[in-house]
C-alpha cells in the first residue's frame, strides 16, 4: 500500500516538474466543433479548416474579410481568358525542411480531383468547376486552363490545402493525418497531438516564411455546449472562445476580465418559399389544405416580412448581435447592394396586404427550421412564428437537429426519386454563408432557378424562378470585367428582393469572448486562427 | 396510478371495509407519507387544472411576447400581468410554462406507468399461469430487458423513433414493462401453490377469471409499490432525455426541456429559467417516492429494489 | 454443468446477433448524414459523390451483411466523421469514461457506506432520518439538474472548480488517468460526484439494512461475549460482512453506471464514450453510434453471462432464476 502510494506521488511530481519548467507561452481555444480530421481534403467543415489551415497552407489565402490574398503563390493572372499562371512563393519550407515548389502543387491537386478515399465532403468540386487543368511550367510556376472564361480562380483555389508530395504519397487518407505521420506542412504552426474529444495541440514552426507565429503552443478544447464553455473561459480553463452565447453577451460587455471581439459574418438567416400549386403545410383556419398557395401572392409574402420586428430579435434574442438586412451578402462584399435597407416592422401595413391579397382572415402554416445549426436558430423560429400569428396568420413551430432538417428540406417529399429532390416543407428558416467571398455565388445559389444538371439555384430549395434573374446570374458568371459584372449583380439581387423571393432577416454577428489581456482580430467566415490572437502589451 | 385510486382497489379485492381504515391510519402514522401525499394532490390539481390557473396560456403565440422576454421574477409586463417567476427567451410566463410542463411530465410518466403495469401483468401473469416454454421464454427476455440499463434502452429507441410524446411513451413502457412483468410472475407463482387456486382449477373457473379474478387481485399492493416508484422514475428519465434533446418536441416543452432551455442562461445569472422548473419536477418527483415509500412499508411486498 | 455454460453461452450469442439487428436497422432509418457534410455549393453530383463514399447508395440490408462481415471481425465499419474506425475511436474514450464511472463507484462507497452503517446503528436518530431522507433525494433527483446546480454553484459562483473537460492527465501503463494530478482530479470531481448520487443512495440503504441484520447475528453476539473491543467488531467482522453484498451490488451497477455516464458526460464536456454517442447523435454517424450501442450490449451480456455462471456454480439449484439486477 504504502510503495503504491509512494509511486504514485513520484508519478505526479515526474510530470509536474516539466509542466512547471516550461515557461512557454500557450494559447488554448476553447470551440464549439471538434475538428474531424486533420486531412485538408476531408471536408469543408468550418471546425476542421480552423485547425487544420493553421498546418497546411492555400496557394491562396482569405483575408479576415474573406477577399483572396497571395498565400503560397506570389501572383496569379490571366495571360488569356482560359488561362491562368500561378507563380508560387520561393523559399517556403515544409516543416521536415524539404523545399516546397510546384511539384507539390500538381500531387495536391491531383489528389483531391482524384478524390479522397472515404473523404464524407471534400472540397473537389472546387477544382471540378469550369473544367480545370493543370500544367508545372517550372519549378515555381503552373498554369491552370478552364474551357471558358473563368473569373472564380483564386477563390476556388482558397480551399486547396496544399500537402507535401515526399511525405503524402500513398498514406492512408484522414488516419495517417490525425495520427501525425502525413501532418507535415509549411504553415506557422507544426502538429504535435490529436486527441479526439479532448484537445488538438500545434507548436510554433521556426521556420514559417511569414511573420512569425506569436504563441510556442496552441491547443484546440472542444467544449459543445455554449454554458460550459463560456464557464471555462471564465473560469481559465481557455484563453478565448467561439460562439459566446448571445443572453451572456451583453452582462460580458462589462465584464473586466473579458473582451469580446465581432464582425458581421457572411451567414445570411432568411426565411424561404416553397413556391409549388399546393404546398402541404399552408392550411385554412379549420386545418384544411389551402387549395391555393397564397406564398405565390407577392403581396403576402411583403405581409410577412413587414410583420417580422428585426430589431426585436436583434435586441431580445441575438444579444445585440445581428444585423437586420434585404441584401443576400454582407456589406463590404462583391455584389453588396447599397441601396436595399432592411424592412421596417409595420404591422398594420401587413395587414392591410394580406386584406388585399384576399388572406384577410388569415391562414395558418407550419414554420420549420433547424435547432442546432445556426446562432440561435431555434429561438428566432419561435419569436417569428408569434409575430405572424400577430397579423391573422397562425403559426405553429417544428424545429429539429440540422441533419434531419437539410434532409427533409431538401427532398423529404415522398415523390422525391433518386436525381429529382422535392423539399417537404412550405416555409422555413435557414441560412446561407457566401464563403466565396463575392455575391455571384449566392445569387446563383439562392435566387437562380433550380436546376440539378448545371447546379444553379442549389440553395433556392423553394423553386423560385425569375427569367430576369437567370439571365443576369449567367451573364455575371461570364464576365471577366469586375464594374460590369457587380452591375449585373446588384440589379439580380433587386429585383429578386423587391419580389421577395425569401425574407432577408439578418446577417450573423460572428463573436468571440477572450481574456481581458488579448487582442482578437475576427474573420468574417468564422474561423478562429492562433494568429489572429495576440498579447496586449 | 395515484396512492388514493390504488388504495380504493385494494379493501375491493378484499371485499370488507375495514382494511381500508386500517390502512388510511397506518400510512397517516408517518409524517413525511403525509406531507408526500398533500403535496402531490396540490401538484395534480395545479397541473390538471393549469388551463385554469396558469396566468397565460405559454402555448397561444398571441399571449407570448417577445419585448417581455427575460424578465425577473416578480416583474410587471406591458400590459400590467406580473410574471411571479419570470419569463424565458420567448417571453412567455415562467409560471404558467412550469404548469403545463408540469401536466406534460406527469401525463407521459403516469400513462407510461399505467400502461407499462398492464403490459406487465399481463404477460406476467400468462407466463405464471402457462409456465413450461412459454415461462422460460418470456422470462429471458424479461431479463434481457432489465440487464441493459433503462436509459440505453430509451436513447436507442429515441435515436431511431425521433420525438415526440407518443414515442416518449413507447420507450418509456418499453423500458418499465419488465418490472412489473417479473414481479407478477413472482407473486402469481407464489399464489399459484395456494389452496384456492386449487379450488379454483377443481370448479373448473375459466382461465381469464382465475387469472383476473383471483391472481391479479393478490399482486395488487405489490404493483401498486411498483407502478409509484415507476411513476416516479419515468418521469426523471423524461426529463433527462428531454434535456439530451432526444424527448419531447419544443412546442410542448416538458420540466426537462424547460431546465436544458435555461441551462443555456446559468451563466448570466438568470437562474429562475433553469432552477425553478428543477425544483417542481423536485418537488413531484420526492413527493412520489415519499408516498412509493411508506406504501412500501405498509404493504411490504418483497421487492428486489 | 458444461451444458448449461453451453446453452447460456449460446443464449447470449443469439441476443447479440438479435440486438445487431435491432440497432443496425434502426438506426439506418433515421436521417440522412450527407447534408452534415455537403457544403451549400454541393450540386447534385456532388451530393451522390458522398452518398456513395459513405455507402448508402447499397440496399440496407446489403450494408448490414457488410456490417456483419466486418463485426465479427472486430470491424464495426469507419466513423463517417472521423474516416477512422468507430470501435478505435470508441476505444479510445473509453478509459475516460471508465475512470469517471470507476471514481464514481468509489466515492458512493465511501461517502455511502459510513452513512449508511451508522443510519443502521443509531435507526431512531435525528441524524439517521436525515440521511436517509438524503438517500430517498438521491434516488430521486434528476442527476443532469444538480450537475448544473453544482457547475452553477461550484465553478460560476465560486469559481473553485473547472466546469469542463478533462484537465492533465498522466499515461499509466498507457493509459491516460487524470486522477493522479491536481488538475485532474479538480475536473473529476463534479462529474464523478454527480454520477455517483444514484449509488450512494443505494449502498446508504444496502449498509443500512446489512447493518441491522448484522448487529443481530450470532456471531456479533459471541464476538461480544468474547469481549472483543467494539471498534473491532465493527471495522473488521461487521464490515467484511456488509462489504460483501455492496461489492456485489456495485459490480453489477458498474454497467448501469457506464450507460448513464452518457448524461453526466455532455454536461460536464467529458470527453468520454458516452459524450461521443451524444455528439454523433446529433451529426447522424451511424458506424460510431451502432458500434456504441453493440459494445455496450455485448458489455452487458457479457456481465450477465459471467454472473449467471459463477452463481451457478456457487448454488447448482439457480438455472433459469436470472441473476437479481
Amino acid at each position: 500500500m504504502r510503495s503504491l502510494l509512494g509511486w504514485t506521488v513520484a508519478i505526479a511530481m515526474a510530470v509536474g516538474a516539466p509542466a512547471l519548467a516550461q515557461a512557454q507561452s500557450v494559447l488554448t481555444i476553447g470551440v464549439r466543433s471538434e475538428a474531424s480530421s486533420m486531412d485538408p481534403h476531408w471536408t469543408q467543415l468550418s471546425g476542421d479548416k480552423q485547425v487544420e489551415q493553421h498546418i497546411f497552407e492555400r496557394l491562396v489565402d482569405l483575408d479576415h474579410n474573406s477577399q483572396p490574398i497571395p498565400g503560397l503563390a506570389t501572383a496569379w493572372r490571366n495571360t488569356d481568358p482560359q488561362t491562368w499562371v500561378i507563380e508560387l512563393r520561393r523559399n517556403v519550407r515544409w516543416h521536415d525542411g524539404e523545399a516546397f515548389d510546384a511539384d507539390d502543387v500538381i500531387f495536391s491537386l491531383d489528389r483531391l480531383a482524384a478524390g479522397v478515399a472515404g473523404a464524407p465532403a471534400s472540397p473537389a468540386f472546387a477544382l471540378a468547376k469550369g473544367g480545370k487543368k493543370w500544367t508545372k511550367v517550372d519549378s515555381h510556376i503552373v498554369r491552370i486552363t478552364t474551357d471558358g472564361p473563368y473569373p472564380h480562380m483564386a477563390e476556388d483555389l482558397a480551399f486547396v490545402g496544399m500537402i507535401p508530395e515526399h511525405k503524402a504519397r500513398g498514406v492512408t487518407a484522414s488516419v495517417d493525418f490525425n495520427n501525425g505521420r502525413a501532418t507535415v506542412g509549411t504553415g506557422p504552426y507544426r502538429f504535435v497531438e490529436y486527441r479526439p474529444g479532448d484537445r488538438i495541440v500545434l507548436e510554433r514552426f521556426d521556420g514559417y516564411w511569414g511573420t512569425k507565429p506569436e504563441w510556442d503552443r496552441v491547443v484546440f478544447r472542444p467544449i459543445t455546449q455554449d454554458a460550459s464553455r463560456l464557464a471555462a473561459l471564465l473560469n481559465g480553463d481557455v484563453d478565448i472562445i467561439d460562439y459566446p452565447p448571445t443572453p451572456d453577451i451583453p452582462r460580458l460587455r462589462s465584464d473586466r476580465r473579458v473582451g469580446i471581439s465581432e464582425i458581421a459574418s457572411d451567414r445570411l438567416i432568411q426565411i424561404q418559399f416553397g413556391y409549388r400549386d399546393i404546398e402541404p403545410f399552408v392550411f385554412d383556419k379549420n386545418g384544411q389544405p389551402l387549395a391555393i398557395n397564397p406564398f405565390r401572392d407577392v403581396r403576402v409574402r411583403k405581409a410577412l416580412s413587414l410583420a417580422i420586428n428585426r430589431e426585436a430579435i436583434k435586441d431580445r434574442i441575438m444579444g445585440g448581435s445581428s444585423i437586420p438586412t434585404r441584401n443576400i451578402v454582407p456589406p463590404g462584399f462583391f455584389g453588396f447592394n447599397d441601396t436595399l435597407r432592411a424592412d421596417p416592422f409595420d404591422a398594420d401595413q401587413a395587414r392591410r396586404l394580406l386584406q388585399q391579397a384576399g388572406f384577410g382572415d388569415g391562414f395558418k402554416v407550419t414554420l420549420h427550421g433547424p435547432n442546432n445549426r445556426y446562432i440561435n436558430d431555434q429561438p428566432i423560429v419561435e419569436a417569428i412564428a408569434q409575430m405572424w400569428t400577430r397579423i391573422g396568420i397562425q403559426t405553429d413551430v417544428v424545429t429539429m437537429p440540422r441533419n434531419v432538417f437539410f434532409t427533409d428540406v431538401i427532398r423529404g417529399d415522398p415523390s422525391t426519386v433518386p436525381g429529382v429532390d422535392i423539399p417537404k416543407f412550405s416555409v422555413w428558416l435557414t441560412g446561407w454563408g457566401t464563403v466565396a467571398g463575392e455575391a455571384t455565388y449566392t445569387v446563383t445559389g439562392l435566387l437562380e432557378s433550380y436546376n440539378a444538371a448545371t447546379g444553379t439555384g442549389n440553395g433556392n430549395w423553394g423553386r423560385y424562378s425569375n427569367p430576369r434573374i437567370d439571365v443576369l446570374a449567367f451573364r455575371a458568371r461570364q464576365e471577366l470585367d469586375p464594374q460590369v459584372r457587380l452591375r449585373f449583380l446588384q440589379e439580380a439581387t433587386k429585383i429578386g428582393m423587391d419580389d421577395y423571393a425569401l425574407i432577408p432577416l439578418h446577417f450573423q454577428v460572428n463573436q468571440w469572448a477572450h481574456r481581458a489581456n488579448l487582442k482578437h482580430q475576427p474573420r468574417v467566415n468564422e474561423r478562429t486562427m492562433a494568429y489572429d490572437v495576440s498579447r496586449v502589451r | 396510478m395515484t396512492a388514493a385510486g390504488g388504495v380504493g382497489r385494494k379493501p375491493a379485492a378484499d371485499g370488507a371495509d375495514r382494511p381500508f381504515r386500517t390502512f388510511a391510519r397506518r400510512y397517516a402514522q408517518s409524517a413525511s407519507a403525509m406531507i408526500g401525499l398533500v403535496v402531490f394532490v396540490a401538484i395534480l390539481l395545479l397541473a390538471f387544472g393549469s388551463s385554469w390557473i396558469a396566468p397565460q396560456n405559454p402555448y397561444d403565440l398571441r399571449q407570448v411576447d417577445l419585448l417581455d422576454n427575460l424578465l425577473e421574477p416578480g416583474s410587471t409586463s406591458f400590459s400590467g400581468m406580473t410574471y411571479w417567476l419570470g419569463t424565458d427567451r420567448q417571453g412567455r410566463d415562467m409560471l404558467s410554462a412550469i404548469l403545463y410542463g408540469l401536466r406534460i411530465s406527469l401525463i407521459v410518466g403516469g400513462l407510461s406507468g399505467i400502461l407499462a403495469l398492464i403490459v406487465g401483468t399481463v404477460v406476467g401473469l400468462v407466463a405464471a399461469y402457462v409456465g413450461g416454454r412459454t415461462d422460460a421464454a418470456i422470462m429471458r427476455v424479461v431479463d434481457l430487458q432489465l440487464s441493459i440499463p433503462a436509459i440505453l434502452v430509451a436513447l436507442i429507441l429515441l435515436v431511431v423513433l425521433g420525438t415526440g410524446v407518443e414515442k416518449i411513451i413507447f420507450a418509456l413502457v418499453v423500458v418499465q414493462w419488465a418490472y412489473f412483468a417479473r414481479t407478477v410472475r413472482g407473486v402469481a407463482l407464489a399464489e399459484n401453490s395456494r389452496e384456492y387456486m386449487d379450488a379454483a382449477r377443481v370448479l373448473r373457473l375459466g382461465h381469464a377469471r382465475i387469472l383476473f379474478g383471483h391472481l391479479l387481485p393478490n399482486c395488487m399492493p405489490t404493483l401498486i409499490v411498483i407502478a409509484t416508484v415507476q411513476v416516479a422514475s419515468s418521469i426523471s428519465l423524461e426529463a433527462t432525455l428531454s434535456f439530451l434533446g432526444l424527448g419531447l418536441p419544443p412546442t410542448q416543452p416538458s420540466l426537462g426541456l424547460l431546465i436544458a432551455n435555461g441551462f443555456a442562461f446559468m451563466m448570466s445569472g438568470k437562474y429562475w429559467i433553469s432552477v425553478f422548473p428543477g425544483i417542481a419536477l423536485l418537488v413531484t418527483i420526492v413527493s412520489i417516492n415519499m408516498i412509493g415509500d411508506r406504501l412500501r412499508d405498509i404493504l411490504n411486498p418483497r421487492l428486489q429494489r | 454443468m458444461s451444458a448449461f455454460i453451453l446453452r447460456r453461452l449460446l443464449q447470449s450469442l443469439f441476443v447479440v446477433f438479435v440486438m445487431t439487428l435491432l440497432v443496425f436497422f434502426g438506426v439506418n432509418v433515421i436521417g440522412n448524414p450527407v447534408y452534415v457534410f455537403a457544403s451549400p455549393d454541393c450540386n447534385q453530383a456532388c451530393v451522390n459523390g458522398i452518398i456513395r463514399s459513405l455507402g448508402l447508395d447499397r440496399p440496407v440490408w446489403e450494408q448490414y451483411v457488410y456490417f456483419m462481415n466486418g463485426a465479427v471481425r472486430g470491424q464495426l465499419g469507419n466513423s463517417f466523421t472521423f474516416g477512422v474506425p468507430a470501435m478505435q475511436l470508441i476505444l479510445e474514450r473509453l478509459p475516460a469514461t471508465l475512470e469517471l464511472a470507476f471514481a464514481s463507484l468509489v466515492l458512493a462507497i465511501l461517502v455511502g457506506l459510513p452513512l449508511g452503517m451508522w443510519a443502521g446503528m443509531r435507526p431512531d436518530a435525528l441524524s439517521s432520518r436525515a440521511i436517509m431522507t438524503v438517500s430517498t433525494l438521491g434516488f430521486s433527483v434528476p442527476t443532469f439538474w444538480i450537475g448544473l446546480i453544482l457547475i452553477l454553484f461550484f465553478s460560476v459562483h465560486l469559481g473553485w472548480l473547472p466546469a469542463v473537460g478533462r484537465g492533465d492527465t498522466v499515461s499509466v501503463l498507457g493509459i491516460e488517468v487524470s486522477f493522479l494530478t491536481l488538475d485532474g482530479l479538480s475536473h473529476l470531481i463534479m462529474p464523478a460526484f454527480t454520477l455517483a448520487l444514484f449509488n450512494t443512495s443505494l449502498v446508504i440503504r444496502l449498509a443500512r439494512a446489512g447493518m441491522r441484520e448484522v448487529l443481530y447475528a450470532d456471531f456479533v453476539k459471541f464476538a461480544r461475549s468474547k469481549g472483543l473491543s467494539p471498534s473491532r467488531i465493527l471495522f473488521v467482522h461487521v464490515l467484511k460482512n456488509i462489504m460483501i453484498p455492496i461489492v456485489t451490488v456495485m459490480g453489477m451497477e458498474f454497467g448501469g453506471t457506464v450507460a448513464f455516464a452518457v448524461v453526466t458526460e455532455s454536461i460536464f464536456s467529458w470527453p468520454g464514450a458516452g459524450k461521443m454517442l451524444i455528439d454523433a447523435i446529433e451529426v447522424l454517424d451511424r458506424p460510431l453510434i451502432v458500434a456504441y450501442l453493440m459494445l455496450v450490449v455485448v458489455m452487458f451480456v457479457v456481465i450477465n453471462l459471467v454472473v449467471d455462471i459463477l452463481y451457478s456454480l456457487l448454488d447448482p439449484r439457480i438455472r433459469f432464476s436470472g441473476a437479481a439486477r
